[in-house]
């Protein structure tokens, strides 16, 4: 015998008198079936988070078996295996990210140390070459560049005491910037004075933990240093009034060596090196080397040329032993490629000596070997 | 006081000719059908008449020497039940002395043999193979015989009767059986014009038949149609026959031997917005006063184990009555008690 309903429309009815409760189970009870049977066929999952979560005061309820309680627990376990495997990767995420943004913050700083570093350095060592060997012309420029930068300076100064933290210290930063390579000694002064009448105010941001002013003032603590240390040698000079003559001889150096007056500019670099001024002692050294060899080569090709009729005829009347005398008492222990240019004028020499003195020729033979 | 003569919810059956209106058109075409194919999908809403149609028009089409219907419904597994009815008929027949059948074409040859009438094959609420516990190989097994049956030369023809909303599960099949929805036939809700010749033909008839005796049909017709209309143009047959029925019980109570319908009485009834759901609240209430207080969720637990969860009824053998009990923790007395009240209220039908 079989009992139904008389028709689909009392069951609709009848579905909803049912409590709430009891629908929800019914559904959870054929869902958890079929979702066990998908499962066993081998054409589902477990249960999801989701599921779980929403079924929880319905479980107790549902008379379940041990195969269904089995079915939730292993749903259960891969859950907390996933949330656990989804944490282990979220916190290497994580540390990947904190260290990336180390990386980023290393990055950035050495980016700021070495902005503010080349300008600082460059300032000091242009400065040091500008002193030495700037023309007048290039020094009036400089000048009005080192007015124009002092303005901005001035104005990064006065916008300090007004502006606010980053605001400011971007003036600092682009004033810094200008201290470019063809920047001067009083760049670097300025620098110094602006480094000094702002530190008190940087420090005040790095107190308000204000991150970029933190890592500027890391980056600028050494470059002060250097700044202070040049200073303090040349600031003897400058007190002892010599500062413009170094500046004005070395400027007068460089036109005599043009013209071709090596004994002149050893004459006057010889001035220069009395005054022993320290910081300057490599500079004067290279200077030297520069002026010997020029000579040395210029006296040479006035040799090479006394023999070549058809280059100079000048040349002709000039005795070429004199000049190769002239070019060895220059001699500095040349570098290979003007050995190698003495060797050839020598042989030169040596082939087309005519009428001479056997004392002269052995003279000659002597400075070329 | 007499039994209704109306449905209430029940489907009409062969034997309900005479009071079964309304449909003409539909069981012409349905019979016309049957000549042309032998597989037929019959399908539309609940509450339409599906299956009076089948049980009762196109039933009463054919000559008695022409119509050997046989209903078979799943229950627990289609392929089963098909087996056990298709032997209780070999035995009914007499086919079983003609062979010894391996499958059910066979058997279904022999009970032609043995009646010479064709035979139709009926599967009513088939939507049951795919909404209540689905097994694909029990569905599988199904439309092999299907398509062995179509193939074989048996006298035997199929009508598939399902609610329209579950038709496209079917399409899982075409390519088994490529004439599926060749031959399928919608059944729609019926016509407010037609539903109103209907009703006053059903109470001619009645009244005819000395069941009923009615004052002004055609305005009862009127009046009863826009109670259960609401101004819509459809109506839907179940709640017509339930309202009937209701009427019915209305003026039995009356005075007088025959109960009388008349147009005051269909305006004292007034319209029902949701007539099964209140009777059933009623009745519900009723049951729940005799259990006694503790007892009261007991009617309902029962409905609720006759139902689908895609709220459909669904079948249950006596047999499991028993775990049924342990089921919803009542006691096998109170279950049969609440069977009984229901099968009293037409409600509830058990059948072999």
């Amino acid at each position: 015998m079989h009992i139904e309903l008389a028709h689909d429309i009392i069951a609709l009815k009848v579905w909803e008198f049912l409590p709430e409760q009891d629908k929800q189970l019914r559904l959870i009870k054929n869902s958890l079936l079929q979702r066990l049977k998908d499962y066993n066929n081998g054409t589902g999952s477990l249960l999801g988070e989701k599921e779980l979560i929403s079924w929880e005061d319905y479980l107790d309820l549902l008379n379940l078996n041990t195969q269904q309680v089995q079915f939730i627990d292993a749903s259960n376990a891969e859950i907390a295996a996933k949330k656990a495997a989804k944490k282990e990767q979220e916190q290497k995420e994580l540390r990947l990210t904190q260290e990336k943004l180390k990386v980023e913050k290393r990055a950035r700083r050495r980016q700021l140390y070495f902005t503010i570093g080349l300008s600082i350095l460059s300032a000091l060592a242009i400065a040091t070459s500008v002193i030495a060997f700037n023309s007048q012309n290039l020094a009036k420029q400089k000048q009005a560049e080192a007015e124009k930068v002092a303005k901005e300076m001035g104005k990064a100064m006065q916008d300090l005491t007004q502006k606010t933290g980053k605001e400011t210290l971007g003036f600092i930063q682009s004033a810094e910037q200008t201290y470019d390579f063809e920047s001067g000694y009083n760049y670097a002064q300025d620098l110094k004075t602006v480094l000094a009448n702002n530190e008190t105010r940087i420090a005040q941001f790095a107190a308000s933990n204000d991150s970029i002013v933190s890592d500027f003032q890391t980056a600028i603590a050494p470059l002060k240093n250097k700044a202070n240390t040049f200073l303090a040698l040349y600031q003897p000079i400058i007190n002892s009034g010599k500062a413009t003559d170094v500046k004005t001889t070395m400027q007068q150096m460089d036109g005599i060596i043009k013209n071709k007056n090596f004994e002149a500019a050893l004459q006057l670099h010889r001035e220069v090196k009395d005054l022993n001024i320290a910081f300057l002692e490599e500079t004067l050294l290279k200077k030297e080397t520069e002026i010997k060899e020029k000579a040395y080569l210029h006296y040479l090709y006035l040799a090479q040329n006394g023999f070549n009729q058809n280059q100079s005829p000048r040349a002709k009347l000039i005795n070429p032993y004199r000049w190769v005398q002239m070019a060895e008492s220059y001699n500095n222990g040349s570098t290979p490629a003007t050995m190698q240019l003495k060797k050839q004028i020598c042989e030169e020499v040596l082939f087309n000596v005519g009428d001479i003195a056997l004392a002269d020729l052995l003279t000659i033979k002597s400075a070329c070997e | 006081m007499q039994e209704s003569p109306f449905k209430f919810l029940s489907a009409f059956e062969k034997e309900d000719y005479r009071f079964f209106f309304g449909r003409e058109e539909e069981t012409k075409a349905l019979y016309e059908m049957t000549y042309d194919t032998r597989l037929i999908l019959i399908y539309g809403a609940s509450g339409t008449g599906k299956t009076s149609l089948v049980q009762c028009g196109l039933a009463n089409q054919f000559k008695e020497t022409r119509w050997k219907e046989i209903f078979i419904r799943r229950e627990q597994n289609i392929n089963h039940s098909l087996q056990t009815i298709l032997d209780q008929e070999l035995v009914k027949s007499g086919g079983i002395a003609l062979g010894k059948p391996e499958d059910d074409v066979e058997r279904i040859n022999l009970i032609y043999k043995a009646i010479f009438k064709p035979i139709y094959l009926i599967f009513d609420q088939f939507e049951e193979l795919f909404i209540i516990n689905p097994n694909e190989i029990e569905q599988q097994r199904f439309f092999q015989f299907v398509d062995g049956l179509l193939k074989s030369k048996a006298a035997a023809k199929i009508i598939l009767v399902m609610r329209e909303e579950f038709i496209a599960q079917l399409s899982n099949f075409e390519q088994m059986i490529p004439g599926l929805f060749d031959h399928r036939f919608r059944v729609e809700a019926m016509r407010y014009t037609k539903a109103e010749a209907a009703i006053e033909k059903t109470l001619n008839k009645l009244a005819a038949a000395h069941q009923i005796e009615v004052a002004q049909p055609a305005a009862i017709a009127k009046i009863i149609l826009q109670n259960l209309t609401n101004g819509k143009k459809k109506l839907e047959l179940t709640y017509l026959q339930v309202y009937l029925d209701h009427l019915y019980q209305e003026a039995a109570t009356k005075k007088g031997n025959t109960p009388l319908f008349t147009p005051q009485l269909v305006q004292q009834t007034g319209d029902f917005e949701d007539i099964i759901g209140e009777f059933l609240t009623d009745q519900i209430a009723e049951m729940e006063a005799k259990l006694g207080p503790g007892k009261k969720s007991i009617p309902i637990k029962v409905l609720g184990a006759l139902i689908t969860d895609e709220r459909t009824k669904k079948v249950i053998n006596e047999e499991d009555l028993d775990q049924l009990c342990q089921q919803l923790k009542i006691t096998r007395k109170d279950l049969d008690w609440c069977l009984q009240t229901f099968e009293n209220m037409r409600i509830l039908k058990r059948y072999d």
